[in-house]
C-alpha cells in the first residue's frame, strides 16, 4: 500500500483584500503518495504556482490545512517550515535563481552547509551529484556563465543534494529549449525512478506532462481533472 | 493643441515624478539626506554669521567704534604728547555727508591707579557723555551716578576694579599719569559710579572720566582720537577712503584692524561658510551618484528599447536629470524649511556663559545668535542645482551611449 | 566561510557602487581623523604653553588670594612647604612667586606693571619664561630685574638701566626698590610682554616686608593626566587656609576654549556623519531591493532569517572596513609628514597672534587612539543601523512575491 506524504484538505487561497480579492485556490482536495510524479497542468493564472507554493510550505493556505508526513504545516513556526523546506524539499524555479556571485559546485555546497555538513563531505556529496548529473566540466565555472540548460541542471544538483523526500519544480522549462526540455524531463524522471524521490511539477507544457505519471488539471483555482498517466 | 516642446517637457516630467514614486523607499532616504545636509549647511552657516556679526557689534559698540583716528604715532605709544586738536566744526563739516550714527572725541591714555591700600594699572578715557550714545557707555548699568558732562572732575570706574581697590563710592583715588610735558602727575577723583560689563577685562582696567576736565589735568587741549560709528552694521563701501582722504593728517583705522586676531577671525569665517559647505556637498554627491547611477542601470531595458525603436535616447536621459533636479529641489525646500525651524528653535542664541572666560578671549558674544546672511542662501541653491546636474549627468550620459543590443539582451 | 566569500563577491558585482561608497566611508573617516589630529595637536602645546608661560599645573594659594588678590594673603612657612611638596609623587618642580603691582618709573615715563618675586633657579624648571630671553642674563644678582620686550621699549630702557619701582608694602607704608636692568624676554604673548618684571625673591620679600611667606607655589607634574590624584595628595600637607588649583581652575578660558572647541567640532563632524551614513543607507536599500529574488531563493532553500541577515549585515561590515582602512592609511600617511615638519602657523596667517594662545610657531598634529577610532566607530554604528533596517525589508515581502521578483 502506498504511503500518502502530503495532503492538502479542502485548501483555499485568497490574495488581498475584500475589494481586490482574488481567489487563487478553492477547496482543493487532494494527496500526493510517495514516489509519485505528478504535474499539476493549466492555463496560466489557473493557481498553479500558488498549488505548488502551499505544498511546498512556501505559503500558507487562507483557509485548509497542508499535512507533510502526517503533520499540519499551518501549526508550524517559521522557523520549522524553514527547517521542513531545508532538510525534506527540494526545490527547481522557472528562472533556475542560483546565486550568481558563486560557481557551479558553490551553489551545490551552499545547500550542504546549511544543513551542516562537514567540508569534506560537502566536497563529495557535491562532485557526486555534479557527476551524476554530467555537470562535472562546468563546476568551476560561476553560475551565471551557464546556459540555461545547464544552469537547470546545477539547480536539480542544488535540490537533490540534500536528499530530499519531495521536489518541487515551477515551470521548470519555461525558460529552456525542447532538446534541453527534453533532456530536463529525463533527468526527472530518472531522479523519480532510480533515486524514489517524489516529485510535483508545475507546467503548461504537454512535453513535461507526457513524463509524468499523474496529471492534475487546474482551472480557475479549482481541480478539474486528476488523472493517472500510463 | 500644447506646444510640442512644452508637451515633451511635461512628458518628461510626468515620466520622472512616476519613475521617483517607483523607488519612493530609496529616494525618500535621498530626500532626506539632502534635506540633512542643506539643514546642516545652512543651520550651522548662519551661527558662524551671528558670531562674525555679533564680534563686529562688539568690537564697534565697545568703545572703538567702526573707524577711528589717530595721530600717527599715537598707537605704539598712547600718550597725551601724541594727539590731535579737537576742531569740531571741522569735524561736523567733514562728516556731514557721511551716514554716520554719531562721532565721539576721547583721550585715552594708560594711568596708574592708587587707593588707600592698592594700586593698578589702567586705561583712563576722557569723555563728553553727550557724544557717547553711539558706545555702549551710554547702556552701562550704573550704580550711583554716571558723568553729567564733558566737565565732570569725578571718575567712573569698574565693579571688579572698586573690588580689587577696596574703595567705594564717593571715596577718593589718586590717578597717576603723564601731562603734556610727560611729567607724572598725581590726580584725585571723587568716584561718582560703577559700572557692571559682560566684560571682565572692561570692569578692571577701563575708567572714565570728563574730557574737559582731563584736558584741565594735563594741560593740554587736544584729544587722541576720533571715534565713528556708521548707521551700518559694518562701514559702507568708499567710507574708508573718504574719510582717510578728509583726514590725511591723521592715521585712520577701521574695526578690523584694532585687534589682529579679530581681523583674522572675521575674514576666516568667510573662507569657513564655503568650506564646510564643500565637505558637505562632497559628502552628498556619492550617495547621490550611486543613485542616479543605479537609477539608470534599472531602465537598461527600457533604454535599449527606445534605441532599437529609432526613439532619441535623450529622453532617458532628460528623465535622470530631471529626477535628479526634483529631488534636490525637494531637499531644498526641506532643508530650508527645516533650517528655519531650527533657527526658531534657537532663535533666542545659544547661551555660552558656560564658557564665559573663553568665549571673551575670542572675541565673542556671551550668546550666539544666528544671522541669516541671503547671499550664503543663494550660493546654498545654486550649488543644489550644480550638484543635481553633476550628480545625474555623468550616469545619463552612460546610458546615452549604451548600445542596444546589449541594453535588450541585459 | 561562504558567508564571507558571498559577501565579498557580491559587493564586487556592483563595483561602481561599493566604489562609491567606499570613497564616502573613506572620505569622512580622512576628514574628521585629520581635524581630530589637529585639534588634538594644538591642545597640548596649548595647555603646555599656558601652564608653562602662567599657572603651572598646579598652584598654591592663601584660600582667599585667586578672588582678591591682597598683598597680605600669603602662604605661611613656604620653605618648608617646597620641601615637602618635592617628596610626593608626580611632582617634578616647584617654584615659589610672590607679587604685587608696582608702578615703575624712569625719568619721563610711568607705567603700571606686574612685579613678580621669583626663585631663578626653580623658575628655570617651571616656567619658559627664562629661557625666553632675548638679551642679557636672568636674574643673576640680588638687584637684577627681567622684563619683557614691550614694557623695557614702552619704558625706553636698555641693559644696565635702573628701573624704580613704587607701591605699597605689606604694612602699609611705600614699598620702593631701585633695580638693575640686566636681562629681556620675548615671550610672544603681548599680556606677558608688556607687563611683567621679575625680580629675586628674597629682594622681593624684603621690600614688601613679607619675610619667608609667598603669594603663589608653582607645581609641574610629570604626568598631567594624573593631576587629580596628586592635587589630593598636596591637599592633605597644606598649611591652614591654604588651597591648591589646578590649571583649569585658575585658567579658565583656555580649558573652556578647548570645551567650546570640542563641542563646536563634534557637531560638525556628527552632521557629516549622517550625512554620510545616509548616502550609505541608500545604497543598502538598493542593493537588497536589487537582490529581492536571490534573498526569496536562500529562504525558500532553507536559510534562516538570521542567517540570512548576517550574510547581509557581513557585506555592510566589509565596505565599513574598506572604507575605514582607506581612510585610516590616508589619514597616517598624510600625517606623517605633518607630525613630522608640522605646519607654520605663519602659512595659516595666524603666527601674529598665536602667542596669545600661547601657541608654538609650528602645530604637529597628533595621532592617538582615540583619533584613529572615533570616525570609524561613529560609522560603523551607523552603517550597521541602517543595514538592520534596510534589512528588514528582506522579511516584509512575502517568500512567494520575492520568488518570483522581477528587477
Amino acid at each position: 500500500m502506498a504511503t500518502e506524504i502530503l495532503t492538502l484538505t479542502n485548501v483555499s487561497r485568497i490574495y488581498g483584500k475584500e475589494a481586490t480579492k482574488v481567489l487563487a485556490l478553492t477547496d482543493v482536495s487532494l494527496s500526493i503518495t510517495k514516489g509519485e510524479f505528478v504535474s499539476i497542468v493549466g492555463p496560466s493564472g489557473c493557481g498553479k504556482s500558488t498549488l505548488l507554493n502551499l505544498m511546498g510550505a512556501l505559503d500558507q493556505p487562507t483557509r485548509g490545512a497542508v499535512h507533510f508526513d502526517g503533520n499540519s504545516l499551518g501549526e508550524m513556526s517559521r522557523g520549522e517550515l524553514t527547517d521542513l523546506r531545508l532538510q525534506k524539499f527540494g526545490f527547481v524555479f522557472q528562472a533556475f535563481n542560483l546565486l550568481p556571485v558563486l560557481t557551479a559546485a558553490e551553489n551545490v555546497q551552499f545547500v550542504l552547509q546549511l544543513l551542516g555538513f562537514s567540508r569534506r563531505e560537502r566536497q563529495s556529496k557535491t562532485t557526486e551529484v555534479l557527476d551524476a548529473l554530467g555537470l562535472a566540466d562546468v563546476a568551476d565555472r560561476p553560475a551565471t556563465e551557464l546556459s540555461g540548460g545547464q544552469q537547470q541542471r546545477v539547480a536539480i544538483a542544488r535540490a537533490l543534494v540534500g536528499e530530499p523526500v519531495l521536489l518541487f519544480a515551477d515551470e521548470p522549462s519555461a525558460n529552456l529549449d525542447s532538446t534541453a526540455t527534453r533532456e530536463l524531463c529525463e533527468l526527472l524522471r530518472q531522479i523519480n525512478t532510480d533515486r524514489g524521490i517524489t516529485i510535483v511539477t508545475a507546467t503548461h507544457d504537454p512535453l513535461v506532462m507526457g513524463y509524468t505519471n499523474r496529471s492534475i488539471s487546474l482551472e480557475d483555482g479549482r481541480v478539474v481533472e486528476d488523472k493517472s498517466n500510463p | 493643441m500644447k506646444h510640442p516642446l512644452l508637451s515633451r517637457v511635461s512628458l518628461i516630467y510626468s515620466l520622472s515624478v512616476r519613475n521617483l514614486w517607483r523607488q519612493r523607499r530609496r529616494n525618500t532616504i535621498l530626500l532626506v539626506s539632502v534635506i540633512c545636509a542643506i539643514t546642516g549647511v545652512v543651520v550651522l552657516n548662519s551661527l558662524i554669521r551671528g558670531m562674525q556679526l555679533q564680534m563686529v557689534d562688539q568690537v564697534v559698540y565697545n568703545l572703538n567704534g567702526h573707524i577711528t583716528l589717530h595721530a600717527p604715532d599715537y598707537r605704539s605709544d598712547p600718550a597725551i604728547t601724541r594727539a590731535f586738536i579737537e576742531d569740531s566744526n571741522e569735524f561736523e563739516r567733514k562728516l556731514e555727508s557721511l551716514n554716520l550714527a554719531g562721532w565721539a572725541t576721547r583721550i585715552k591714555i594708560p594711568a596708574v591707579v592708587m587707593s588707600e591700600r592698592e594700586t593698578r594699572g589702567v586705561q583712563i578715557v576722557g569723555i563728553d557723555p553727550v557724544q557717547e550714545h553711539i558706545s555702549i557707555v551710554a547702556d552701562l548699568p550704573i550704580e550711583g551716578t554716571f558723568l553729567v558732562d564733558s566737565a565732570d572732575n569725578r571718575i567712573v570706574l569698574g565693579r571688579a576694579l572698586l573690588t580689587q581697590l577696596r574703595t567705594k563710592i564717593g571715596h577718593r583715588i589718586v590717578l597717576v599719569m603723564q601731562d603734556i610735558n610727560s611729567k607724572s602727575i598725581e590726580v584725585g577723583f571723587q568716584i561718582a559710579g560703577v559700572y557692571d560689563s559682560d566684560s571682565e577685562g572692561m570692569e578692571k582696567h577701563v575708567v572714565f572720566v570728563g574730557k574737559d576736565a582731563l584736558q584741565q589735568f594735563l594741560g593740554s587741549e587736544s584729544i587722541t582720537e576720533l571715534s565713528l560709528r556708521f548707521n551700518t552694521r559694518l562701514i559702507p563701501p568708499n567710507g574708508l577712503e573718504t574719510i582717510s582722504h578728509a583726514f590725511p593728517n591723521l592715521e585712520v583705522v577701521d574695526w578690523k584692524n584694532i585687534d589682529p586676531i579679530l581681523a583674522f577671525m572675521y575674514e576666516s569665517v568667510n573662507a569657513m561658510v564655503y568650506v564646510w559647505l564643500a565637505i558637505v556637498f562632497t559628502a552628498l554627491v556619492f550617495g547621490l551618484m550611486n543613485s542616479f547611477i543605479t537609477a539608470v542601470l534599472e531602465r537598461t531595458q527600457e533604454i535599449g528599447l527606445c534605441k532599437s525603436m529609432g526613439m532619441k535616447s535623450s529622453l532617458v536621459l532628460y528623465q535622470v536629470v530631471t529626477e535628479s533636479l526634483i529631488i534636490m529641489f525637494l531637499g531644498l525646500i526641506g532643508g530650508l524649511l527645516l533650517s528655519w525651524g531650527v533657527l526658531q528653535l534657537l532663535g533666542d542664541g545659544i547661551d555660552l556663559s558656560a564658557f564665559a572666560a573663553g568665549v571673551e578671549m575670542l572675541n565673542l558674544a556671551p550668546k550666539i545668535r544666528p544671522a541669516i546672511v541671503w547671499q550664503d542662501i543663494n550660493i546654498v541653491i545654486v550649488a543644489t542645482v550644480f550638484l543635481a546636474l553633476v550628480a545625474s549627468l555623468y550616469p545619463a550620459i552612460r546610458a546615452v551611449r549604451l548600445d542596444p543590443l546589449v541594453a535588450l539582451r541585459d | 566561510m561562504f558567508t564571507l566569500t558571498i559577501a565579498w563577491r557580491n559587493l564586487w558585482r556592483n563595483k561602481r557602487r561599493t566604489i562609491l561608497t567606499c570613497s564616502a566611508i573613506a572620505f569622512a573617516t580622512v576628514l574628521i581623523q585629520l581635524g581630530m589630529s589637529f585639534q588634538v595637536g594644538s591642545y597640548g602645546p596649548m595647555i603646555e604653553g599656558a601652564t608653562r608661560f602662567g599657572s603651572g599645573h598646579l598652584q598654591i594659594q592663601h584660600q582667599d588670594y585667586k578672588d582678591e588678590p591682597k598683598l597680605e594673603r600669603t602662604i605661611p612657612n613656604s620653605k618648608y612647604l617646597l620641601t615637602n611638596l618635592t617628596i610626593i609623587p608626580n611632582v617634578t618642580a616647584v617654584a615659589p612667586r610672590s607679587e604685587s603691582f608696582a608702578l615703575l618709573n624712569n625719568e619721563e615715563k610711568s607705567y603700571g606693571a606686574m612685579i613678580i618675586g621669583v626663585d631663578a633657579l626653580s623658575e628655570f624648571e617651571v616656567s619658559y619664561l627664562p629661557r625666553n630671553i632675548s638679551e642679557g642674563e636672568y636674574l643673576p644678582t640680588s638687584d637684577s630685574a627681567y622684563t619683557g620686550t614691550i614694557l623695557a621699549k614702552n619704558l625706553g630702557l636698555k641693559l644696565g638701566d635702573e628701573i624704580v619701582l613704587l607701591s605699597h608694602d605689606n604694612l602699609g607704608g611705600i614699598a620702593a626698590s631701585v633695580p638693575i636692568l640686566t636681562g629681556i624676554f620675548t615671550s610672544g604673548n603681548d599680556q606677558l610682554d608688556r607687563s611683567l618684571v621679575q625680580i629675586p625673591i628674597e629682594t622681593f620679600n624684603d621690600i614688601y616686608q613679607l619675610e619667608d611667606d609667598v603669594h603663589r607655589i608653582v607645581i609641574m607634574v610629570e604626568n598631567p593626566l594624573d593631576l587629580d590624584s596628586t592635587k589630593k595628595m598636596i591637599g592633605r600637607i597644606l598649611p591652614p587656609s591654604t588651597r591648591v588649583y589646578d590649571w583649569r581652575e585658575l585658567m579658565p578660558e583656555i580649558s573652556q576654549n578647548i570645551r567650546l572647541d570640542k563641542i563646536s567640532n563634534g557637531i560638525i563632524y556628527g552632521t557629516l556623519t549622517i550625512i554620510v551614513v545616509l548616502s550609505i543607507a541608500n545604497t543598502f536599500v538598493m542593493s537588497i531591493f536589487e537582490r529581492t529574488r536571490e534573498f526569496g531563493t536562500l529562504r525558500a532553500l532553507g536559510m534562516k532569517n538570521f542567517a540570512l541577515f548576517r550574510m547581509f549585515l557581513t557585506e555592510s561590515i566589509i565596505l565599513w572596513l574598506l572604507g575605514v582602512s582607506i581612510g585610516i592609511t590616508v589619514t597616517i600617511l598624510g600625517n606623517v609628514p605633518l607630525a613630522h615638519y608640522g605646519i607654520a602657523l605663519s602659512s595659516l596667517g595666524v603666527d601674529q597672534f598665536a602667542g596669545q594662545f600661547y601657541l608654538p610657531d609650528r602645530l604637529h598634529p597628533h595621532i592617538d587612539i582615540n583619533v584613529l577610532l572615533v570616525a570609524p566607530l561613529a560609522l560603523g554604528v551607523g552603517i550597521c543601523t541602517t543595514s538592520m533596517f534596510a534589512a528588514a525589508r528582506m522579511y516584509r515581502i512575502s517568500l512567494t512575491k520575492a520568488l518570483r521578483f522581477k528587477e
